[in-house]
């Protein structure tokens, strides 16, 4: 993993390069959070690209990418570590005739406890440890980037869990004891914001807000990501676009939608916006009907030119 | 520019009403030395994020940033040597120059050289002017200024520190000798004065805010409940309450918990098999599913508590989703129906509630027959139900029998009595007569007490 970022405009360049195009509030986020070693919380409506961002990281640093994707009830066990319960009973069914012979000669239920005692924690060693993607990450040798998709989908309780490991980069396993990172990982969370995160989390963590970009930075971000597509259409697009999320939609259009559109009116070899293919092809864009009766009312209006 | 700014715009930024720990402070500390402090946007995007955590806030930050450092940023400069006379001003000071002030060396003498301030008045170089305003402002430390009387002590301060006194004396001599020059350097002197005055109301505005709120915040949590609509923004309050109750307890209600082995059930299984363990059992955490019955007296002794219950439990919709409320004064009737519809806020709906049942002559026995009657089969072991009056039945019947068989249906009664515990069964108060079928009967007085109520019980329906 590369340890020094000289400075935001090199993330910014080299993000642009990667295709991510960003404003300075990213770039300065992900520079603060690898100078500092602080995990970033980053928020924003759904489909500005809070995902992206992490895997964008991950691919500037050059680091691995550990991805834990939350959902309602994940715990530990998901998260961090499950013991191999399966192959615990099997190795203990295999091994009882092993056990019979080395308890064989021990005289008294004592004598055999001891006897036992002295194999240590057989059936709880790395060997039965099925890490989850928080202990890979914990473990893994070259500092990684690691993604907490959407935090706010699991519970409180995990999102407490999670707080030794965010501040001190270690989790406790009750079995094994303390395991602390052999690098300290760049942590990235996610969250829709389908409810309020504790503070204490907050706390812990760079707070990133990625709004819907303005115009102009969402035709950068097309101009990157559909490079043909023709400039002209390109502007009347992000005009378009951005018009519609001033109305009063039931889903707003995130950016990755815009780009599908893009592609698709590539794809159509459209060289304008005619109401014809607008109307057709507005379903990549919004995904209720109520928000496509009342986009269609106000056409005239948000295809009309600056 | 250094940490004392840093400190003196993080207490200016809690003021502004973002909360801002001491870990952030620390944080927001190692952000500047990574960033310095002359990038002045950088500094602000760098800042926003490590010490601003939600949306709002982050308008908060952009707006108190700005009132913040942009008058920092003048003091910043160095002031530019006004003339041979111009007295050194102890750099952008952090250690915060002399706190008497006397920058004012009045050095003009009697030869009749102006004083610097006198200089820069009859230029009019209004950028040199402010930098030298703000080395005062340091310099008289008007960040120290805590109430509003003292604005006219610190505004002397600072004109004192930018040199007043020489100007002063200047003046005088001009106006006696009846030099026509006096008029417009008279003049400036007002609007400087203005300026220097407005100037420290703002740093007023920025500083006192902090103590000021919080002040008042812990005014309105302890006022009685009676006496709290006089106060501005308490709606803002509860809301803000509700949240953090809500947010520490929502999705508390789990499903299975899969992924941690039952071992006692395993091996009870197991025996069936010679000690086979056949199947696994994984533990689980069952669901409870809480209904809250609240029944409000609203009349007039008991409205103000009633309307803060009310906006309360409706603002913590998300944990507690099956709340019915009913109200009462002179008649009784389910009020529930208002409060469809009104996500998040249900102020406009308690009005609406205490507009329509508000009256007097309560009748608790009354009130408690029918809630019986009507919720009877909806009573389970698994309701609550909570009761907010003041248990003052004006010498009828108490009708405990009825808050009996309520008690024994349901799995909980808690009464919440806006009174203090004192006066409970004082006059006709016949609060002992339901004492004994109550699972807690607690005072509530004001918000606090409220708020530990909700508290309590989130805590123990999850």
């Amino acid at each position: 993993m590369k340890t020094r970022i000289a400075s935001v405009e090199e993330v910014r360049s080299d993000f642009a390069r990667q295709g991510y195009i960003c404003d300075d509030d990213i770039a300065m986020a992900v520079f603060l959070a690898a100078q500092l070693r602080k995990p970033v919380l980053v928020e924003g409506p759904p489909g500005v690209g809070k995902t992206e961002l992490a895997k964008a990281a991950a691919a500037f640093l050059n680091a691995p990418l550990v991805r834990l994707q939350c959902y309602e009830g994940l715990d530990e066990a998901r998260a961090l570590y499950e013991w191999k319960y399966g192959k615990q009973l099997l190795y203990t069914q295999l091994l009882k005739e092993k056990l019979a012979d080395v308890l064989g000669d021990a005289s008294t239920l004592e004598a055999s406890m001891q006897r036992l005692a002295g194999f240590g924690d057989a059936f709880y060693s790395e060997e039965f440890l099925q890490p989850r993607p928080l202990l890979q990450a914990l473990r893994s040798d070259d500092p990684p980037v690691l993604l907490i998709d959407e935090i706010d989908k699991a519970d409180q309780e995990f999102e407490a869990f999670l707080l030794e490991l965010l501040s001190d980069y270690q989790v406790s396993i009750p079995e094994l004891g303390t395991v602390t990172a052999r690098s300290e990982p760049l942590v990235f969370l996610t969250s829709n914001n389908t409810r309020e995160l504790s503070d204490a989390l907050k706390r812990r963590c760079l707070h990133l807000y990625i709004p819907f970009p303005d115009r102009k930075l969402e035709e950068q971000i097309i101009a990157a990501r559909v490079p043909e597509i023709d400039a002209s259409l390109r502007k009347q697009l992000a005009l378009f676009v951005s018009r519609l999320r001033q109305m009063d939609l039931k889903k707003q259009p995130a950016i990755s939608e815009t780009i599908d559109w893009a592609r698709a009116l590539v794809l159509l070899n459209a060289d304008a916006l005619a109401p014809e293919t607008v109307e057709a092809t507005l379903r990549l864009l919004l995904k209720h009907e109520e928000d496509l009766v009342s986009a269609r009312a106000e056409l005239p209006r948000l295809l009309k030119p600056e | 520019m250094s940490t004392a700014t840093l400190t003196r715009f993080i207490k200016a930024l809690r003021g502004a009403g973002v909360p801002v720990s001491t870990a952030e402070t620390l944080d927001a500390a190692r952000v500047v030395e990574q960033i310095g402090f002359a990038d002045r946007t950088r500094l602000k995007t760098a800042l926003a994020i490590t010490l601003a955590k939600t949306w709002p806030d982050k308008l908060r930050f952009s707006q108190c940033f700005d009132d913040f450092f942009q008058f920092a940023a003048s003091a910043a400069q160095p002031a530019p040597a006004a003339g041979p006379t111009a007295p050194p001003q102890g750099g952008a000071g952090d250690a915060g120059g002399g706190g008497s002030g006397a920058g004012g060396q009045g050095e003009q003498g009697e030869q009749g050289e102006p004083s610097a301030l006198a200089q820069l008045l009859a230029q009019g170089d209004r950028a040199a002017l402010e930098a030298r305003m703000a080395q005062a402002m340091q310099a008289a430390k008007v960040w120290q200024i805590r109430v509003i009387t003292q604005k006219g002590l610190f505004a002397r301060r600072v004109m004192q520190a930018m040199g007043a006194q020489a100007l002063d004396e200047e003046l005088l001599a001009l106006e006696q000798r009846g030099d026509p020059a006096a008029i417009p350097l008279r003049a400036a002197r007002t609007a400087l004065q203005q300026q220097v005055i407005e100037q420290v109301n703002r740093e007023f505005l920025l500083q006192a805010r902090a103590e000021g709120q919080g002040l008042r915040e812990r005014a309105m949590r302890e006022v009685n409940l009676r006496d709290l609509h006089e106060f501005r923004d308490v709606q803002a309050l509860v809301q803000r309450m509700a949240r953090r109750l809500m947010a520490s307890h929502s999705r508390r209600q789990q499903t299975a918990r899969r992924g941690t082995l039952d071992m006692r059930r395993t091996l009870t299984a197991s025996v069936r098999h010679d000690g086979l363990p056949m199947r696994l059992h994984w533990k689980k955490t069952r669901r409870t599913r809480a209904q809250v019955f609240v029944i409000c007296d609203v009349s007039s002794s008991v409205a103000a508590a009633a309307r803060f219950l009310l906006l309360f439990l409706y603002a913590v919709n998300d944990v507690l989703p099956r709340v019915r409320s009913f109200a009462f004064a002179s008649r009784f009737g389910e009020v529930s129906t208002f409060f469809d519809g009104s996500s998040g806020d249900a102020t406009a709906a308690v009005d609406q509630v205490l507009a329509e049942y508000a009256g007097s002559g309560t009748d608790y026995a009354g009130m408690l027959e029918q809630f019986w009657c009507v919720n009877e089969a909806a009573l389970n072991s698994q309701a609550t139900v909570i009761i907010l009056g003041d248990a003052r039945n004006n010498n009828l019947p108490p009708g405990q029998q009825w808050l009996q068989r309520i008690s024994e249906r349901s799995r909980q009664v808690l009464w919440l009595n806006p009174e203090g515990r004192s006066r409970w069964g004082s006059g006709d108060s016949e609060m002992p007569a339901y004492l004994p079928y109550c699972r807690h009967a607690l005072p509530c007085r004001n918000l606090a007490q409220l708020e530990r109520f909700v508290d309590l019980l989130l805590k123990d329906l999850h």
